[in-house]
């Protein structure tokens, strides 16, 4: 049996559905599934498929775990499997994100407060991907300088810039990549400066950015 | 020598209907371009009559010097909010004559439907332009919805508007209604 959850549903032929679907041993793939089976978002299965001609299809399916969401945290989740869905290449097993999936899937179960949670799913994910952020050094590899300005190129990294009154401050940064989570403004940053490089490797914008009111 | 280029079109726009590939596009189209010409065109012309009511949102004619579809149920004090265009009926079989706003679909950012493809801000111009006591979600229990419920809500205190909807569970209640009537 594999473990997976669901990121995508769509009805294929008149009994079945097309499923994208995150599992812990092959990442992502489609499978179909009859609608008899139907899984739902934000649970865990243990599954089990067969190949055929076109896509393989469940044949087992049972609920291991269900991760129940309030409020803010529906739309959280939602933005997590979309990052999923725009992101993750295909049949790659990706062990560690997987396992922050659950993680992140939990403690908004939990109704903890989404925004650390957020940013730790968003840097796993981009590290796993191949786009990881280096909070250390600049595009050009030199080491960040505490009292220079630095701006975020999604594409090449850390730039400095001349401009005072533009990008982040280099200790900020490394504040940052010291772990240093008191501070209100390098949490926005961090926001910031994930969603920059979030963006510059998509080819149209997150549907559940919108969701934010 | 490469297909041509309304062809390639046609298999696009195929592929872009919900539960259909590539191959599956390949296959409509070749299917449907051995149809007679008359009924494609018959559908086609019908779909493109059609248009959106601009309260309610349900499909219809437009017609010369009348603004709404659904100016009857103007003044009433009850709205109720449904998925789809086959749910007003439903609904009205029921004996409810109060008004609708129908949404088109359920947020999904897996699909690409955000509240812009399904237009929600427009459901707090109608409920500005014409206030009403009471509005019932009535959507089923899945994921989409509960989190389409939520954006609506939201929707409605960021707007200050004075009225917090009843959320309706169609799967559990079998579609019946939120009020006694």
């Amino acid at each position: 049996m594999k473990q997976l959850v669901v990121l995508r549903r769509q009805p294929w032929r008149e009994n079945d559905w097309l499923l994208d679907v995150f599992s812990a041993t092959t990442g992502r793939q489609s499978v179909v599934c009859s609608s008899r089976l139907m899984p739902d978002y934000y649970r865990l299965y243990a599954a089990d498929w067969r190949d055929e001609q076109d896509w393989p299809r469940l044949t087992v399916l049972q609920q291991t775990e269900h991760w129940p969401l309030l409020n803010e945290h529906w739309i959280c989740a939602a933005y997590v499997n979309e990052l999923l869905l725009r992101f993750l290449p295909d049949r790659e097993p990706l062990p560690l994100l997987w396992q922050q999936y659950q993680h992140t899937l939990h403690a908004f179960a939990e109704q903890h407060y989404p925004a650390p949670w957020l940013r730790l799913f968003e840097t796993v994910l981009l590290q796993q991907v191949g786009y990881g952020i280096s909070w250390q050094q600049d595009a050009l590899g030199l080491p960040i300088v505490p009292n220079a300005r630095y701006a975020m190129d999604g594409q090449q990294g850390w730039q400095r810039v001349q401009d005072q009154t533009s990008g982040y401050l280099g200790e900020w940064i490394l504040a940052w990549a010291k772990g240093n989570s008191r501070r209100p403004e390098l949490w926005r940053m961090a926001r910031d400066v994930l969603r920059t490089v979030i963006d510059a490797r998509l080819d149209r914008p997150l549907v559940s950015r919108d969701f934010l009111i | 020598m490469s297909s041509a280029r309304e062809y390639q079109a046609l298999v696009r726009a195929l592929d872009q209907l919900p539960g259909i590939g590539p191959q599956a596009a390949l296959r409509c189209a070749r299917w449907l371009l051995q149809q007679p010409q008359n009924s494609l065109l018959e559908a086609l012309q019908a779909a493109q009559r059609l248009q959106q009511c601009p309260r309610c949102r349900r499909y219809w004619q437009p017609q010369p010097q009348v603004e709404f579809c659904c100016n009857s149920d103007l003044g009433h004090a009850d709205l109720l909010v449904v998925v789809y265009d086959d749910d007003v009926e439903a609904y009205r079989q029921q004996g409810y004559r109060g008004r609708f706003f129908i949404l088109h679909g359920l947020l999904s950012p897996m699909q690409g439907i955000g509240p812009k493809q399904l237009r929600l801000s427009e459901l707090v111009t109608v409920l500005q332009r014409e206030p009403v006591a009471r509005i019932g979600l009535c959507l089923p229990s899945d994921v989409e919805a509960q989190t389409t419920a939520y954006y609506i809500r939201q929707l409605i205190q960021r707007a200050e508007l004075p009225i917090q909807p009843d959320v309706m569970d169609v799967d559990t209640t079998a579609g019946e209604l939120p009020w006694p009537i």
